[in-house]
């Protein structure tokens, strides 16, 4: 049984639907990746299962967490939820962060808001807390308010927060775009140990697809508010079905290879991602698409079991030319 | 360097000679370069690597001449920029322009998009035929001529960026700098103005630095790269060679922490990733 369970999200805005028929199901300790442009509606899709969409905005459809389902739930019981059995991670740690209080407060704060702990209790988790998330000395640097941290730090204290409670699953949007690149390594190398350790499970939520293919099982494509494709790592990186995955693979690679495709040679998509409320009808890739036909018009129904392709004229696997392209060697 | 016998014969074009640059105050100055030497030849195609705060843009900027060094010298053409006047420098405005990350803040959004690309030709004093010369730049970054009277907001991020870099080539510079010019671009889009820097700079014969976080971007684009670590050049080569056999252990982190498709994330040593001030 899945520990998370995604069915037909929609959310409109101002009668726009920016994420439609958002469906996945994530089991107990697996990580699952969320990948997309900007305007693929990812963030969104990450708010709505958190109960955290800005005023105005409302969720349909339906997220089931451990056999509730969260989008009735009150804010009440919702809070209670949140922090203890969801917990998140979001790209920009200073926000997450209350610049007035020392960060070791924040994660005790953090404990005793979900669990019925005394202050000394909560103090001494904390204390065995921070060496986990990389702080060797807790009792000086708990004292440090965040600004007196870098960024990989704050990142890093928001994680322990995000850990304190053991929670079922951890969501992650974007934790290292605004992280260094040495420092992105150390962050997803700590969250991925961490999630292990513990058996949470992982929804990490990126446009980098080298990352989320570097940390996640399985991985799920969105694009103009809904899921164009979902596989497990390896079978997406070799053999996939949707055009716009294929695509995105073909840039990634270019760029990211051994300096092999000549500089203004790199595979690319064209045109531009539409602006929210201007994806097309039908298919939300008609007019970037190199296998339109005018059936692409109607929107093509999601097929297959393990792997899920919504695409009139998917790829087929493995005789088309495009799954001759194997993973080894990507920038090594 | 290795690359002297390739190019031989082109003196450099611009030049960093143990330049230093402090900001901040001076009881409590913040070195953002500390003794750079450096140089860009013609033709090449120079990556400036480095993580926040390692100086790239401050080099940028001293490169440019938008600001002075505070110790040694920066050289346009052999000469020596220190203390020119506005008009002496008007050669060097002229020959080395730039392209920053995001669109909306070099572009004035209440400029028509070709009143922006011809203010480079009217402030440089360039003389000549604007229009038809705006048209040519448009069609050099592949925007249909129709896009001179519209305004930055009616385009997408790519073509903003497009439109920055038609503006840079205005005044025929010999050098572009491009700094983080792709970075704020979304990945199917990214590739599309990688490929179009890449095919103007063969056109016209352009000389790039290419200043970037993006050790994959640099690595596809650029020939030379210099690697800036706290204001300081760590390790500097031709691309290949740095990437195959990194020298130094701040380049061997970086590279290594590189993600790629479907690799393992490696934590690099910590090489100083305790300190707040990195």
């Amino acid at each position: 049984m899945s520990l998370l369970e995604v069915s037909q999200l929609t959310v409109d805005v101002q009668g726009i639907p920016v994420v439609s028929d958002v469906r996945f199901a994530i089991s107990a300790g697996e990580r699952l990746g969320l990948i997309g442009e900007s305007g693929s509606g990812k963030t969104i899709t990450a708010l709505a299962i958190m109960g955290l969409l800005p005023e105005g905005l409302r969720a349909r459809g339906s997220v089931v967490l451990d056999g509730t389902e969260l989008l009735s739930l009150s804010e009440r019981r919702l809070s209670a939820v949140r922090g203890s059995r969801i917990a998140m991670v979001f790209q920009e740690p200073m926000t997450a962060l209350d610049p007035l209080m020392r960060v070791g407060t924040q994660i005790t704060d953090a404990i005793r808001i979900h669990e019925r702990v005394g202050r000394r209790a909560a103090r001494d988790r904390m204390l065995q807390l921070m060496p986990r998330v990389g702080f060797s000395n807790p009792r000086e640097q708990s004292r440090r308010f965040p600004h007196q941290l870098s960024g990989g730090q704050r990142q890093r204290i928001v994680i322990a927060i995000a850990i304190a409670c053991g929670p079922a699953l951890i969501l992650a949007d974007e934790p290292t775009t605004a992280l260094d690149v040495t420092v992105q390594a150390q962050v997803l190398a700590l969250l991925q140990d961490l999630v292990q350790d513990q058996g949470s499970a992982l929804l990490l939520i990126s446009h980098d697809l080298a990352v989320v293919s570097s940390v996640c099982q399985r991985i799920v494509v969105m694009y103009g508010g809904r899921v164009v494709e979902s596989a497990s790592t390896p079978e997406l990186l070799t053999r996939p079905r949707h055009p716009y995955t294929q695509a995105l693979l073909h840039t990634s690679r270019g760029i990211g290879g051994n300096g092999d495709t000549p500089a203004g040679h790199l595979p690319t998509i064209p045109g531009s991602v539409p602006e929210l409320g201007r994806f097309p009808s039908g298919c939300v890739f008609r007019g970037r698409c190199d296998r339109e036909q005018d059936r692409c018009l109607e929107a093509p129904p999601t097929t297959g079991s393990d792997h899920l392709v919504a695409c009139w004229f998917p790829l087929t696997s493995p005789s088309d030319p495009t799954a001759a392209v194997t993973t080894g060697g990507v920038g090594a | 360097m290795t690359a002297a016998g390739a190019i031989q014969g082109s003196d450099p074009i611009l030049q960093m000679l143990a330049v230093t640059r402090r900001y901040g105050t001076r009881s409590n100055p913040v070195v953002a370069l500390s003794q750079v030497s450096m140089e860009v030849r013609p033709q090449d195609r120079l990556g400036v690597v480095g993580e926040s705060g390692s100086g790239k843009s401050t080099l940028a900027r001293l490169l440019l001449i938008l600001e002075d060094p505070d110790e040694g010298e920066v050289r346009f053409q052999g000469r020596s920029m220190s203390g020119k006047s506005r008009s002496e420098l008007a050669e060097l405005r002229r020959a080395v322009q730039i392209v920053f990350q995001d669109p909306f803040s070099s572009l004035d959004p209440r400029l028509r998009v070709g009143d922006s690309i011809a203010e480079p030709l009217r402030s440089l004093g360039i003389q000549g035929d604007h229009r038809s010369r705006v048209q040519e730049l448009l069609d050099a970054v592949g925007l249909p001529a129709g896009s001179a009277r519209m305004y930055p907001h009616q385009f997408s991020g790519g073509q903003r960026q497009r439109v920055a870099i038609a503006r840079a080539l205005a005044s025929q510079p010999r050098v572009l700098v491009a700094d983080e010019a792709v970075s704020a671009l979304d990945v199917s889009v990214r590739a599309q103005v990688l490929n179009l820097l890449a095919r103007l700079v063969e056109r016209f014969g352009l000389t790039l630095v290419f200043i970037s976080h993006d050790m994959a971007v640099v690595r596809h684009i650029c020939t030379r790269v210099v690697v800036l670590y706290r204001g300081q050049v760590v390790e500097q080569g031709q691309v290949e060679q740095v990437f195959r056999d990194p020298q130094h252990p701040y380049t061997q982190a970086l590279i290594s922490s590189v993600p790629t498709l479907g690799g393992r994330i490696v934590a690099p040593p910590t090489f100083d990733w305790e300190s707040p001030s990195s």
